[in-house]
């Protein structure tokens, strides 16, 4: 099993539109550090035992993540605390890092840590035939839906895959 | 970043550093090293003292700008905190604007008013007159009431912070941010003392006060300023009447109206010269027996201030941050933060 490093608002995307479970389908080990698993002052707070009962896996961090975290924090203002030690995480560890928040993503890419996305999960549960056309349509058409709130993707990428499957 | 929130916590937690170098065993100087920022301890010490402070390690990674350059007021040589509760308040302080200025940061740093000049007014020696010029010097009218005390300053890029301390002798304090003024408030004060005490310490951020005047005097005038500004004579003269004869019911929504205590109405009547000084005494003294010398009740609504939210309920809804790391900026729960973006208030 591949180890991704998971931030804490991706999980939110799966969480509005109902699909929790769907990306523990795929062979991966979602990793997030153990504080902002237990910290309800930043997740919402039902995804946390949820999380846990589809498999997440808390984790601490090094002294060496500590330090990375720390200096990210003077490089990505936009960053949260728990954004820079997932961050620090898979580029510690060398592995992915699956975010939903652009400024996270951005800041992996400078950082050369290869990301996944929402879109990107879908796209892999549908290669992976863990989901059907019809289910990968259905659940676009509900990112689309409710873009724009809790939910910040980009449109544009979802449309063009919706219009693949026309 | 690790050594200034390690210094936070521990005073938060009211904590010297040679109790916490005795519960996590390790000696006072290694903390001492820790908090500026000279060494840092390996995880598993990280943990103990994470543990001991009632804080998580992830913690220590709040971020702190090293560009901000903090100027102190000093607190009083006789003031009744205790040097670890002024040095707890100023880190506070720093936690605090360091918070602010990271909004102001991520939104381009032009989304704060010039603030006014400091240390600009000369003291006249008349109280009224120096209300009046600090009203003047903030664009106020000269007299009235000034409601919105709070939301005025931060207009005019004053910044305030309501400060969380369990101590009822700390009124305020200010200083500097960047060269930026700020005022810092206790919570559990009063509304009414919290806006005098923002005038109190207006009047020592925009006067220029002499070297060698004695704490005291320095303390007396500016209190002085404070109701000067808040109720001058001219509308004490005006509300009140010339002269009157008791203290009675109808001055308590004068000192409503002006968003000061009956204390300080009092006090104000007496300077203008419309009551005695005996039935200023004796006011006191009814005053004191009813308990109001600590608990004057209450006849305005708390001010608070709103400019820090703002910014960054803008950041969020501009998609500058995320909504988790608004929370973490704001210090509220994630969902509060979402049930407070108002994307729906018009659509």
């Amino acid at each position: 099993m591949e180890y991704v490093s998971s931030d804490t608002n991706v999980w939110i995307d799966f969480s509005i539109i109902g699909c929790l479970e769907l990306p523990f389908l795929l062979p991966y080990t979602y990793i997030m550090n153990s504080d902002a698993i237990e910290d309800e002052l930043l997740s919402p707070s039902v995804l946390r035992d949820d999380l846990l009962g589809h498999g997440l896996v808390g984790v601490e961090i090094t002294i060496e993540e500590f330090n990375l975290a720390e200096k990210y924090g003077k490089q990505y203002l936009r960053l949260s605390k728990y954004d820079r030690i997932a961050l620090a995480i898979a580029k510690a560890r060398g592995i992915c890092l699956l975010t939903g928040d652009g400024a996270l993503r951005k800041a992996a890419m400078r950082e050369k840590v290869k990301t996944i996305g929402t879109i990107g999960i879908f796209d892999q549960l549908m290669a992976g035939n863990y989901i059907t056309e019809h289910e990968y349509k259905f659940y676009l058409q509900q990112l689309l839906k409710h873009n724009g709130r809790e939910i910040r993707l980009p449109k544009s990428e979802i449309n063009l895959r919706l219009q693949r499957l026309k | 970043m690790f050594s200034k929130n390690l210094k936070y916590y521990r005073l938060k937690k009211g904590m010297t550093k040679k109790e916490l170098a005795n519960r996590v065993d390790i000696s006072s100087m290694a903390i001492s090293n820790y908090e500026n920022g000279k060494r840092k301890p390996d995880m598993e010490l990280m943990k103990k003292i994470a543990a001991v402070l009632g804080v998580r390690v992830s913690d220590f990674l709040t971020v702190r700008n090293e560009k901000l350059v903090f100027c102190h007021g000093e607190f009083r040589k006789n003031s009744s905190l205790s040097i670890a509760q002024q040095e707890y308040v100023k880190e506070s302080v720093e936690e605090y604007f360091n918070r602010f200025m990271t909004i102001v940061e991520i939104l381009g740093g032009d989304v704060l008013p010039d603030a006014p000049s400091v240390s600009i007014l000369p003291l006249t020696g008349n109280i009224e007159q120096d209300g009046r010029s600090l009203r003047k010097h903030l664009s106020l009218a000269l007299d009235g009431p000034i409601s919105n005390l709070i939301e005025i300053l931060e207009n005019k890029g004053i910044l305030i912070y309501v400060c969380k301390i369990d101590n009822d002798k700390f009124s305020g304090m200010s200083g500097t941010v960047n060269g930026r003024p700020y005022i810092v408030i206790n919570e559990n004060m009063s509304p009414e003392r919290n806006r005098s005490t923002i005038v109190h310490e207006l009047s020592h951020l925009m006067f220029k006060w002499p070297d060698d005047m004695i704490d005291s005097k320095t303390e007396e005038l500016a209190t002085a300023i404070s109701g000067a500004f808040l109720f001058p004579k001219t509308d004490a003269i005006r509300e009140l009447g010339i002269h009157r004869t008791v203290i009675a019911k109808d001055m308590s929504l004068v000192a409503q109206e002006y968003g000061i205590s009956m204390y300080m109405l009092v006090k104000r009547a007496k300077l203008s010269g419309i009551i005695t000084v005996s039935l200023e005494k004796e006011f006191y003294i009814c005053a004191a027996k009813a308990g109001w010398k600590k608990n004057e009740p209450s006849r305005i609504e708390k001010e608070v201030p709103s400019l820090f939210e703002q910014l960054v309920y803008r950041a969020i809804n501009e998609n500058d941050i995320s909504m988790q790391r608004g929370a973490e900026l704001l210090k509220i729960p994630y969902d509060e933060v979402v049930s407070r973006c108002c994307f729906s208030e018009v659509q």
